[in-house]
């Protein structure tokens, strides 16, 4: 369902909005580098005429009356005429209002990775998940983020705003796109060691696809021959399996990881392959996250547990 | 291929050594004397760059030019040879500096091929038995290749005879095998056979000459070295001057060629192929296990680093690094190495056949 959906690559373009959220950002972004340009060229005009110009623009530049114009009122005119400009063009992105029929979601900022708490209307949690967000198209969702240790931020640069996430606070942001896709994400605060490879990813559905994403997740793991390996060599005391015995928080919930499109918090595909190599040395591949290395499997133990794995759709 | 960095299969790559030793050496099949005409003629420079770099990467040949041109030169060092980059090949340029009569005249010119043929150098590649096999197999490789850059190069009814002065070639350096296959392919190709008889019978003569001198870095029995190259006379000129283009194409050829390993595939992937394998080993993340060159993040510990790939002889100790096999073990290596490690990954077999050949493009 997801797999043929367009897929940007690495880093986001920060100046390709996919939803309403996004695009005011980009319109301001091009406006004061535009505006910005055209001051910048007036500004060397004066210089080039302080220093090369014939005496009568010399004096024209000097006199009382450009002190006035160039120095008072067109500095004044222009950013009051900006910052007026501005705040109407991004009212819209305030959280102060929630639009009619927005998704809740809490996202909670962890050294280095994403918790996702799907909400419904009343804030009550209905379901767990990290790394990656799937969303209906053509509908606001409104992020509830919060952080567990240090400052992170929030950012899916193609669909909306960028908001840090403070710990001992709830800050709002509104997203949405547009158009089914896979949009990266990626922490914009820098939170420690690893913070660069503390990604994220959003997937948007079609409605219908929404729905049945949404109705696919239902605890498939209760058995396989890598759960008891799980349990056994200490996976269950960080992570999560609905169903199973497994109900460590520390980690990133496991109950469908199989489904995920990335691992380590959206910096690797997610396939059989890197499933094994970040079991067996997760720090190889992202230093100093808090998941060890797992050393000890032998290569029918690494096997089970990755075939187990994959198989949590 | 520099001499102070021994290669896999311990070709220490060329270096010099003294006219003499040449006979002394047990093994007159492993040596390859290559001389290095010089004037202008850029474009079949060009060609044969081209050529190569679609085929595969040559690592550092012209630190053997340069020793070709020392030793002719009779110097230690020849200063006035300017390296050209790293490889591919497509960038390398030699410039040679004039022959004996031309040496201390400052900047040379550039380009290797051209009407006033003139030995430069000589030097000797000394082989491993296991390096036998490989130079004979890439021999073939190399004089297909040969064929082509003289056929387009001299755009005349003779084109062929270079094709037939190369086979000969490789197949005095080669022996055994590689020989009895050059041969069979010269004689269907050649069709020349006549001429070529007359022109080697010469060149046996002119070499005996040249010994006397101590000056050829040549070998009895063999059909390429530098001592027949200024033949040279106005009746034969242009004869000449396409034979011996094609002989110093090959050996030139055979020379890189024989440093590479012998996992060289017959139709060596072409730059698009192996810049997509590169691409999907990206996107499949190979480097959570694996550190690769080119890749910078992830380097993966769990499994082996992927650096010289294409040297290697065997794919996880066990099975011989030849391209379907490869492909089908990048794909599914439990079900060719039962026990391992590295689970099935699903991909593509497309995907499957560019990783194999990225990874066999992998040798420096």
């Amino acid at each position: 369902m997801t797999d043929r959906l367009p897929e940007t690559g690495w880093p986001p373009p920060v100046l390709d909005p996919a939803g309403p959220y996004s695009e005011p950002v980009t319109t301001l972004a091009w406006a004061l580098l535009v505006g910005g340009t055209v001051v910048f060229g007036v500004v060397l005009a004066a210089l080039w005429i302080a220093l090369r110009g014939s005496p009568k623009l010399k004096g024209r530049l000097g006199g009382e009356k450009a002190i006035w114009v160039l120095g008072f009122a067109f500095p004044s005119v222009v950013l009051t005429g900006l910052l007026v400009w501005g705040l109407m063009l991004t009212s819209s992105l305030s959280a102060t209002r929630i639009p009619e029929g927005a998704m809740r979601v809490k996202i909670i900022g962890e050294m280095w990775w994403w918790r996702v708490h799907y909400r419904d209307g009343q804030g009550r949690e209905t379901l767990r998940d990290a790394n990656e967000l799937h969303i209906p198209v053509g509908r606001p969702v409104l992020l509830e983020l919060e952080a567990a240790d240090v400052i992170h931020s929030f950012w899916v640069p193609r669909l909306g705003g960028k908001m840090d996430m403070i710990p001992g606070r709830t800050n709002r942001l509104l997203i949405e796109a547009d158009a089914p896709g896979v949009y990266k994400g990626q922490c914009a605060e820098y939170c420690g060691g690893p913070h660069a490879l503390m990604g994220f990813v959003v997937v948007a559905h079609s409605p219908e696809d929404f729905a049945r994403w949404r109705a696919s997740r239902v605890p498939a793991g209760a058995s396989g021959a890598g759960l008891g390996l799980f349990l056994s060599s200490g996976c269950a005391a960080c992570h999560t399996i609905r169903g199973t015995a497994a109900n460590g928080l520390a980690g990133p919930d496991l109950t469908h990881v199989g489904s995920r499109r990335t691992l380590g918090a959206g910096i690797l595909p997610n396939n059989p392959g890197t499933m094994a190599g970040w079991i067996a040395d997760s720090q190889a591949i992202k230093p100093a996250n808090r998941m060890p290395a797992y050393h000890q499997f032998n290569a029918a133990e690494l096997g089970a547990l990755t075939a187990y794995m994959v198989s949590l759709k | 291929m520099s001499p102070s960095k021994a290669r896999g299969m311990g070709c220490q790559g060329p270096r010099l050594v003294p006219s003499q030793r040449f006979r002394d050496h047990p093994h007159l099949a492993e040596r390859v004397v290559v001389a290095a005409p010089f004037a202008p003629g850029g474009k079949l420079r060009l060609k044969i760059g081209g050529r190569l770099a679609g085929e595969r990467r040559i690592p550092r040949p012209h630190a053997f030019a340069r020793h070709a041109v020392a030793f002719g030169a009779r110097r230690e060092r020849a200063p006035r040879v300017a390296l050209g980059p790293k490889a591919p090949c497509r960038h390398i340029v030699w410039r040679l500096g004039g022959g004996q009569e031309r040496a201390g005249k400052g900047r040379g010119k550039r380009g290797i091929i051209g009407r006033d043929l003139r030995p430069v150098g000589g030097a000797e590649l000394f082989c491993d038995g296991a390096h036998r096999f490989m130079f004979a197999a890439s021999a073939r490789i190399i004089v297909k290749l040969a064929v082509e850059i003289a056929g387009i190069e001299s755009r005349e009814p003779r084109g062929k005879a270079p094709v037939a002065f190369a086979f000969d070639a490789v197949a005095g350096e080669t022996g055994g095998r590689g020989a009895r296959v050059a041969a069979a392919h010269r004689n269907r190709l050649a069709g020349r056979a006549e001429r070529i008889r007359i022109a080697r019978r010469r060149v046996a003569s002119r070499q005996g000459d040249q010994e006397e001198k101590g000056c050829g870095a040549h070998l009895a029995g063999t059909n390429f070295g530098a001592g027949w190259f200024p033949f040279r006379s106005a009746r034969r000129e242009a004869e000449t001057k396409v034979m011996a283009k094609g002989a110093w194409i090959a050996s030139m050829l055979v020379m890189l060629a024989a440093c590479h390993s012998p996992a060289i595939e017959p139709d060596a992937a072409d730059a698009g192929t192996i810049a997509r394998g590169e691409a999907a080993a990206e996107r499949l993340g190979c480097g959570a296990c694996h550190a690769m060159p080119g890749i910078d993040w992830p380097k993966g510990r769990v499994g082996p680093p992927l650096d010289s790939f294409g040297t290697r002889a065997m794919v996880a100790g066990r099975l011989p690094n030849e391209a379907p096999l490869l492909a089908q073990y990048v794909g599914d290596a439990p079900a060719l190495v039962p026990g391992s490690a590295m689970p099935a990954i699903p991909m593509t077999e497309a995907e499957a056949r560019d990783i194999a050949a990225w990874l066999q493009s992998l040798r420096d």
